[in-house]
């Protein structure tokens, strides 16, 4: 036997080693359907398994007759955005990703998405941002679906960018009427506690008005969706902004509801404190 | 010729060799952790302090003579080395069935998403070992696994925010207490009563260095230590603080939750270095720090601990962790308590005194995670369950000395001084660890207020020029973490918009979840922003 011929041996063991393994996991992982290897991609993606799902994503993808491709590309748009290493490019091929989904249809559930996140890579993931792109394909999106739950998310991004803009104070009190004013047919109640909290949240930075921000905390705990500590952060927004604007009743009423239902919040000791003055009490 | 051949025949036969040994030592690894490993369970972890180790094996034992055939075994890693060795073991693709949270340093979403199981169905089901066949007395036989810890797992390295999974479950909790040399102290006041508030703590301390000079003996009233000081002047900094920096924060939320915020507010001027209750913070400071051992900031932790246990230092500041080890270390007998506050009524510090501190955010400890690439995932559950029920978990903590964490298991009377106080205000942000440019400004100059020779006025001298560059590249620096972490949240919600499309178009909890944990992050970006904004605006009018 010549060196060459048992080197070329030794190799071909390796190969056989190699598939004998590869065989085994894939045995062992089983033969799933593209659907379910679908879903898996976008369950892969809620876990922060970004590089796993775009893997995934490409290769459902591949079968331009594939029913479902149009899901696929969706996906591994979404997947580009943080695969690592990031790079522009990658959002730019998202770009085209998401305009292909969109180009089918723009107004079912995918093509909606597909807009959304479109407006959504201008203002977060192209460096530099391009603000005013992402707030008119925001605004556009809202207002062709009002009542679609992109569309009111759409209108909730465009609160943060217009109400935070860099402006003049005062300019500032007509962007926030308008918003105030803006009554949307919320299809899911979280997204109305979200919208609220911004505005009162802007409102305490921007103008230190206690008394119009408790107005809006106040919309966000009569909200059935809100719970657990986001529930306990309303509350002390409440029972805080309340105190300082003055309203007695409602700060007390908040303070009580913070205390029963997170009595070892480490704010508890404070709120103890605020409440007993509030009821001319030694805490 | 002959001779080359015979060569590449070595050099071959070499590669075989070696590919060979890989074969076995891979199989090996393979088997020790894998189905044929004779039941075989591994453990790493990094508590190597005096007391976890034969703790966690008693339980082990118990655990091997309640299951016969099955094996636990426990590897302690260091803790400097644990992020390395953790990361080579789940690269490598032979991690331990079940490893220790809490040291992943960087990007610990991406390690628990990718390398650990999240263990929340088991969770909400009943800890069998907390069932009465097992333990006759269990108040728990019904309560799902998660309720029968004393945090519900909402803290601490069991819960990931992000991922909204759990991921652990921890067997101890740690708090900080002063630790005293019995015998010195006696020596010095009698039997006096230790001391309960800051000025008495202060008064003590130059007491034991009029002893040490009468007696020209060696002693130092508190051992410090790069590890061991910051607490303690941490904790006299946030007593004067808390409230300034809870009232200055436009959000009515009753706390200063990220550091952009508390960096921004001094940027506007909200707070600065000349706020009053600054000067009497660092006052503070000075006063306790001027009683530490000699150039503390620079000594290594095993310097203070040395010197407690030599008997050369009246206190030691440090967690609970080491009651055991110390106890073991020192000749003299120990005593324990907790951190003496300026009360309100103090004559110098009253003024900002709001009273003692909280410890009811204390985060869980020693938690421990199933690895995804473990082929014993029900039997590692078995035994996590096992570790965390009521009888084990007090034998866990009596072992080690530590404080137990399952509900209904009582500490042992010499814990008791260790037990959390859950009355006080909550703890603030951190002092010396705001974002590296800050902490590096303050900790470098931080001997100008300690030494004799210095002042507040000379740390605050030294720290002023470059206040202001620091705070602005710490909240940038943070700025830009959260904008990174907004982008990355992006792709979960659109998985879990498609996910709710596929399943009749509802958004489950964790959908919400989602949407409401990028809002709070958006928030933080365009607040900075907005105030980033303002800050430009006004540096361009001082400009004209």
């Amino acid at each position: 036997m010549t060196f060459s011929s048992l080197r070329s041996l030794f190799i071909l063991s390796l190969c056989c080693a190699g598939a004998a393994l590869t065989d085994r996991a894939a045995a062992a992982a089983g033969v799933a359907s593209r659907e379910q290897r679908l879903e898996e991609a976008f369950h892969d993606l809620t876990q922060y398994r970004f590089n796993r799902a775009e893997l995934a994503f490409t290769d459902l993808a591949a079968d331009p007759d594939w029913p479902l491709r149009r899901d696929a590309l969706f996906g591994r748009a979404l997947a580009l955005l943080n695969t690592q290493p990031q790079t522009q490019d990658k959002v730019r091929l998202a770009e085209a990703l998401f305009a292909e989904v969109r180009s089918v249809s723009a107004a079912d559930n995918l093509g909606i998405g597909a807009r959304y996140f479109s407006a959504r890579l201008h203002q977060v993931h192209f460096q530099p941002a391009d603000v005013a792109r992402a707030r008119e394909e925001l605004l556009a999106l809202g207002n062709d679906h009002p009542g679609h739950y992109l569309g009111q998310l759409a209108w909730v991004r465009l609160a943060f960018i217009e109400l935070f803009a860099p402006g003049e104070t005062e300019a500032k009190r007509a962007v926030f009427a308008r918003y105030e004013a803006l009554s949307l047919p919320w299809v899911d109640e979280h997204l109305s506690a979200v919208f609220h909290t911004v505005l009162g949240d802007a409102t305490m930075v921007i103008f230190g008005d206690a008394a119009r921000a408790t107005v809006h905390y106040r919309k966000v705990v009569q909200n059935p969706e809100v719970r657990e500590l986001t529930l306990v952060d309303a509350l002390v927004r409440i029972g805080e902004a309340a105190h300082q604007a003055g309203v007695a009743d409602v700060a007390t009423d908040a303070y009580r509801q913070v205390l029963a239902l997170s009595p070892r919040d480490p704010r508890a000791w404070f709120i103890r404190n605020r409440l007993a003055g509030l009821e001319g009490k030694t805490p | 010729m002959k001779l080359r051949r015979a060569v590449q025949y070595f050099g071959l036969s070499l590669l075989v060799a070696a590919f060979g040994l890989g074969m076995l030592r891979l199989f090996h690894v393979g088997g020790l952790g894998g189905e044929g490993g004779a039941h075989t369970l591994r453990i790493g972890h990094y508590q190597l302090e005096s007391g976890a180790r034969e703790a966690l094996a008693a339980v082990i034992r118990e655990y091997e003579a309640l299951h016969p055939g099955r094996k636990v075994v426990q590897t302690a890693i260091p803790e400097r080395v644990f992020p390395s060795w953790l990361r080579t073991q789940l690269v490598g693709g032979t991690p331990p069935d079940i490893i220790q949270l809490g040291r992943e340093s960087t990007s610990f979403e991406d390690i628990y998403a990718n390398y650990f199981e999240p263990i929340g169905s088991w969770l909400r089901q009943p800890n069998p070992y907390n069932a009465t066949s097992f333990d006759p007395d269990s108040p728990l036989e019904a309560v799902p696994w998660i309720n029968t810890f004393v945090d519900g797992l909402e803290r601490g390295a069991s819960y990931s925010g992000a991922l909204m999974e759990h991921y652990g479950v921890p067997s101890t909790l740690f708090t900080t207490r002063v630790f005293y040399n019995r015998a010195l102290l006696e020596e010095v006041q009698g039997d006096a009563p230790m001391p309960r508030e800051f000025s008495e703590f202060v008064a003590l301390c130059a007491r034991i260095e009029a002893f040490a000079r009468e007696r020209n003996r060696l002693i130092v009233p508190i051992a410090g230590s790069k590890v061991n000081a910051p607490p303690l002047l941490q904790a006299l900094f946030e007593s004067q603080t808390q409230a300034l920096f809870l009232n200055v924060d436009p959000l009515p939320m009753l706390r200063v939750s990220f550091f952009e915020f508390h960096g921004m507010n001094a940027l506007r001027g909200r707070w600065s270095l000349d706020s009053p209750q600054l000067h009497a913070a660092f006052s503070a400071m000075r006063e306790v720090g001027r009683h530490m051992s000699p150039g503390a900031l620079q000594l290594e932790r095993d310097d203070s601990l040395f010197l407690f246990s030599q008997g050369r230092a009246a206190f030691l500041v440090t967690g609970s962790q080491d009651a055991r080890s110390l106890a073991e270390q020192c000749a003299f007998p120990l005593g324990v308590f907790a951190i003496p506050y300026p009360s309100p009524n103090d004559e110098k510090y009253g003024r900002f005194a709001t009273g003692d501190v909280s410890e009811g955010a204390v985060t869980t400890q020693f938690v421990l995670g199933l690895t995804r690439d473990s082929r014993k995932k029900e039997e590692a559950i078995d035994f996590l369950r096992f570790l965390t029920s009521r009888r084990m978990n007090k034998l866990f903590a009596e072992t080690a000395r530590w404080l137990p964490v399952v509900v209904s298991v009582e500490p042992s009377e010499e814990l008791a001084a260790f037990s959390p106080e859950l009355e006080g205000y909550p703890p603030g942000p951190f002092f010396l660890a705001p974002g590296q440019s800050t902490k590096f400004l303050l900790e470098t100059n931080l001997h100008t207020l300690l030494q004799t020779s210095g002042s507040v006025e000379d740390f605050l001298d030294a720290v002023r020029p470059g206040f202001e560059s620091a705070i602005r590249a710490d909240v940038m620096r943070s700025h830009h973490g959260n904008l990174r972490m907004t982008a990355r949240v992006d792709s979960v919600l659109g998985a879990r918009y498609w996910l709710g499309l596929r399943h009749g178009g509802e958004r489950d909890r964790r959908h919400v979840l989602v949407t409401q944990i990028q809002a709070t992050r958006e928030l933080r970006k365009h607040r900075i922003d907005y105030e980033l904004s303002i800050l430009a605006a006004g540096a361009a009018e001082g400009a004209k």
